[in-house]
């Protein structure tokens, strides 16, 4: 198998290959998760990005296979000959994978001389590769058969596949000109792509502050000899958010960039718990959760396919008190959804009747039982009429590798950010009671709950200590809005003295017990403002200095420019203190509160980044050091970098063509680029960025783990390995099942003594921006060696109290006594 | 007497000097102006300049009332990315936009406001002395303007170099 066994007439010749024709779209290349002769996951979104020669073959193939691999590797040598060529991949797709395993292949390999960096030989199970190769694959023929490998058939092809994996040539490996061919249209490739900004791709400060940070970490007092992984490819999940072109190739300041949304929750009742994401393009998916961190795609049978409308948030609660949660899906203009659970994972849509299926610009959604009659209510925010009656196609599939989807959204305003400045264009937020058998009733006004801001979101909170659950409602362009719950009966505004100030572009929230004091305290992040100024890395810590006129801003000074931290104190008020813990960061979404480090006290974790056109924003991981403040720790934990660089190609311009008087030029320009140079067609590259997130235990090992749902990109799947770092690691997992209170027990209030330690925490299902899931509470007990006493108050008003000895490391189902 | 009587006709020899040079001069202008057939009227410098900021395109296009002297009729005088003032003049800039939302921003003069469709919003301000300023761009969820470049320029200039000017950008068009 080795070069020098083979003789090969396209050795001899190497001349430059000239007057071709440039490459030509042939067809997109299918997505696999393969492994690769180290015994290391290896999946098609490694490639992205990067133009790839695939081909096909196995080590005991006594035909074709030793010329193709030689050839090969002469075409591996004379891409590594070339200066600044570091990203071309080979790779080798064996069509025996019953005998080649990874070992046999890296034997293979190194006999090859194949750079195992660079040159890749995959393997999988039969039905893999056959669906890799074939069908809906690269459609080339291939007969595998594991007994007799002269029954083995394959095709003899070289394929070249470009940077948005898309195949671009097919060639005759017995061709004497083959590799120089190659060389040529991978050169053709290349001159495609247009220069990534230094800024976007691999900016210099990151590599500065992982410094810094990393040497800050001695002095962290919050455990942190922990990390995450990215272990995404390894969960088997596929699922990939995608955009519409309002955020792409027809790119404008509009509502479209706040992404969508990710649920989690048992969906099946097998004890773990299921991921539900998002989409605006391609479909919403619900991946379930196999144990060992591992997930299959039930989407299609689970019936809650959803690809016909823009997509934004979801909201899991057990609607109909039958112990399975139900699922709640907001969308823009075509209608919201509702699903009835009907056991086993299994869905049906039950939007029809439910009087739940709302048309407008729905964002958040979030379940809570108002009136506590022990039936979850809804809360659905509406933002305002950011789009216009313009419909346009959904044309970002061609550059990401599949066929176009044929579907249609409304384009946004070309002002849609100065929505809030023209009242005909509000649209008002709705509450709905829940009147059972899955059918609700719109009760905003007869509560009172009349909103108008531009809200995205809201949660559910006991502000004023009344046992009613108020609201607070984040405006993401002006003041954040606080409603009292008056007895479950009305809805009433709450004047400004609980917080004088709120965060002008409210994006995110969470209340949560910061000190472990047994009050909540309030966390809202806010991104809006940091859009007024574009600022350099070393600002991002600080508040906005906001850079918009009144008359834009229209909040009177009531307004904080950046994250706010309501701290509660005597008397229960609230102060505002994000400078004081360390809240601020840049370009956040929402977040995620749990105990990273289970330390006994709540961490966050903030999504952040804006995508294209913008450079790259870091996701923060903030320990919660005792209460006192948070510490800076996403690269000391590696959640940052991420994993496969900081940005993706985003969009492809045909500039002699569609795309010849296209605006975007002039956005791209302004973002470095200089249309000069572009040739006749140009890959655009945008920042990667975060958008919601869940805490959660995925793979039950006693410790938690963070999922992402991403803009336009693959989920991060963080494992933890606190668990194994931390052998004394003490947790308590508390399912909570309503019996007079609603099953889902939101609103559901759990309180835990051990000696002198104690612990508070609500069931309110909020993690995550444009998310609402329904998971159990989880309490990291720090040093606690036992618990003597938990205590849950229920929605109805009963207390229960449980006391020692309650094991710790376990899954506590408390179910509400009668 | 006869000195005050000589000194009065001295000073009506001059006024009329005065009267027929300014005659003269009238004709001449007046002469100029037909030659290049402007009709713009003689501003009163008691009245405010108004101005149109209109943001199109992702650029500023300035109006300022054509030979009718009213702002928004269909002979404006217009005038792409440059924005010229008398100085010492009390000046109202309308701001509107036919597409985006803009940020009309003169650092220089401390002056900032927004424009956005189918609004109107306002700046009132007085003009000093001779003077050029930049009109910066602020960042508006998005829309920004590579380093280096700018909206465009604001020059403060005397009452007969922006009669000129004006004079200049009618015939232009």
């Amino acid at each position: 198998m080795a070069e020098e066994a083979v003789s090969t007439p396209a050795l001899a010749q190497d001349a430059e290959i000239k007057d071709r024709d440039h490459p030509r779209v042939l067809g997109f290349t299918p997505a696999f998760a393969l492994t690769d002769q180290d015994g290391m996951p290896f999946s098609s979104d490694r490639l992205v990005g990067k133009p790839w020669v695939a081909n096909f073959m196995f080590t005991r193939c006594p035909t074709t296979c030793p010329l193709q691999t030689a050839l090969l590797r002469r075409l591996q040598d004379r891409i590594k000959e070339q200066q600044n060529v570091t990203d071309t991949h080979v790779v080798s797709f064996s069509v025996d994978p019953g005998n080649d395993s990874p070992e046999v292949l890296k034997k293979y390999a190194d006999q090859a001389g194949a750079d195992g960096q660079m040159w890749k030989f995959l393997t999988g199970t039969v039905e893999e590769i056959r669906n890799t190769i074939s069908r809906e694959g690269f459609k080339l023929a291939v007969e595998i058969d594991d007994e007799d490998p002269d029954a083995i058939q394959h095709s003899s092809m070289f394929v070249l596949v470009d940077s948005y994996q898309r195949v671009r040539g097919l060639y005759q490996s017995e061709s004497p000109q083959v590799i120089n061919e190659l060389m040529a249209d991978l050169a053709a490739l290349r001159a495609e792509a247009v220069h990534v900004p230094a800024d976007v791709a691999d900016p210099e400060w990151m590599k500065t502050r992982a410094i810094e940070q990393k040497e800050s970490a001695q002095s962290i007092r919050a455990f942190h000899d922990f990390t995450f992984s990215d272990q995404r490819e390894a969960s088997g999940i596929r699922f990939m958010h995608k955009i519409v072109d309002d955020s792409g190739k027809r790119f404008k300041g509009v509502h479209y960039d706040h992404g969508s949304g990710m649920v989690v929750a048992d969906v099946d009742g097998d004890e773990r718990l299921d991921v539900y994401f998002v989409n605006q393009v391609g479909g919403n998916e619900l991946w379930r959760n196999l144990g060992g961190g591992k997930f299959e795609n039930i989407t299609e049978s689970a019936g809650v396919f959803v690809s016909d409308r823009i997509c934004v948030s979801a909201a899991f609660a057990d609607v109909d008190n039958d112990g399975d949660p139900d699922l709640f899906v907001t969308a823009v203009r075509k209608g919201n959804l509702l699903f009835e659970n009907l056991g086993g994972g299994k869905f049906r849509n039950v939007t029809a009747g439910s009087g739940l299926g709302h048309k407008g610009h729905s964002s958040g959604a979030v379940f809570f039982d108002y009136d506590r009659d022990g039936l979850v209510d809804l809360f659905v925010a509406n933002v305002g009429k950011y789009t216009t009656d313009e419909t346009t196609m959904v044309t970002m599939e061609s550059i990401r590798g599949e066929a176009e989807t044929g579907d249609q959204y409304n384009v946004g305003f070309n002002d849609a950010f100065g929505g809030h400045l023209k009242p005909e264009r509000n649209e008002a937020s709705k509450l709905y009671r829940n009147l059972g058998e899955r059918k609700f009733e719109d009760v905003t006004t007869a509560t009172g709950l009349i909103d108008e801001s531009w809200t995205g979101d809201a949660t559910p909170v006991d502000i004023n200590s009344d046992g009613w659950t108020d609201l607070y409602l984040l405006s993401m362009q002006g003041d954040d809005q606080v409603f009292f719950n008056r007895d479950g009966k009305k809805f009433e505004r709450a004047a400004r003295e609980f917080f004088p100030k709120t965060p002008w572009g409210s994006m995110g929230i969470k209340a949560f017990d910061f000190e472990n004091d047994g009050d909540l305290d309030i966390y809202v992040t806010d991104m809006h403002s940091d859009m007024s100024q574009h600022i350099g890395p070393e600002k991002e810590k600080e508040k906005s200095a906001m850079q918009w006129t009144s008359s834009f801003l229209k909040t009177d000074g009531s307004s904080i420019f950046g994250n706010a931290f309501f701290l509660q104190g005597e008397g229960g008020k609230f102060e505002e203190v994000s400078e004081l813990v360390n809240a601020e960061n840049y370009w956040p979404w929402g977040l995620s509160v749990d105990d990273l480090n289970g330390d006994g006290f709540d961490d966050a974790f903030v999504t952040s980044s804006m995508n294209f056109p913008l450079r790259y924003g870091v996701n923060s991981l903030l320990l919660n050091e005792g209460g006192e403040r948070f510490r800076d720790a996403e690269f000391i934990l590696g959640v940052e970098p991420r994993v496969g660089g900081l940005a993706v190609p985003w969009f492809e311009l045909d500039l002699l063509g569609a795309d010849k008087e296209t605006p975007v030029l002039e956005t791209i320009e302004n973002a470095g680029a200089d249309p000069k140079t572009f040739p006749e067609r140009i890959v655009v590259w945008g920042a990667m960025g975060s958008r919601s997130s869940a805490i959660f235990d995925l793979d039950d090992d006693g410790d938690l783990d963070i999922v992402t749902n991403e803009f336009n990109h693959y989920p991060m799947v963080l494992i933890s390995n606190l668990s194994e770092k931390k052998p004394d690691l003490a947790y308590l997992k508390v399912k909570l099942v309503g019996t007079k209170s609603n099953r889902s027990a939101l609103g559901a209030v759990v309180r835990i003594q051990s000696g002198e330690l104690k612990w508070m925490k609500v069931k309110d299902g909020q993690s995550g921006h444009l998310s609402h899931s329904d998971f159990p509470l989880y309490f990291g007990l720090g040093s606690a060696k036992q618990i003597d006493q938990l205590e849950v108050t229920w929605p109805s008003g009963t207390k229960q109290v449980m006391k020692a000895p309650i094991a710790l490391n376990q899954m506590l189902t408390i179910e509400e006594s009668e | 007497m006869g000195m005050v009587v000589g000194m009065r006709v001295r000073q009506v020899l001059v006024v009329a000097g005065v009267v027929i040079i300014a005659a003269l001069s009238a004709v001449v202008v007046q002469e100029a102006i037909k030659e290049e057939e402007s009709v713009l009227p003689v501003r009163d410098p008691t009245v405010p300049v108004q101005v149109e900021a209109r943001g199109i395109d992702r650029a500023w296009q300035f109006s300022y009332p054509g030979a009718d002297g009213i702002l928004g009729t269909g002979d404006d005088i217009v005038s792409a990315g440059e924005l010229r003032l008398p100085e010492g003049a009390a000046v109202q800039i309308q701001l509107r936009s036919a597409d985006y939302i803009y940020v009309f921003s003169c650092p220089g003069l401390q002056l900032k406001e927004i424009a956005v469709p189918d609004l109107e919003f306002a700046l009132n301000f007085g003009t000093d002395r001779a003077a050029h300023y930049e009109l910066a761009m602020d960042a508006m969820c998005g829309f920004r303007l590579p380093p280096g470049k700018t909206m465009g320029t604001l020059r403060i200039v005397s009452e007969s170099d922006f009669q000129v000017w004006l004079e200049g950008v009618a015939r232009l068009r």
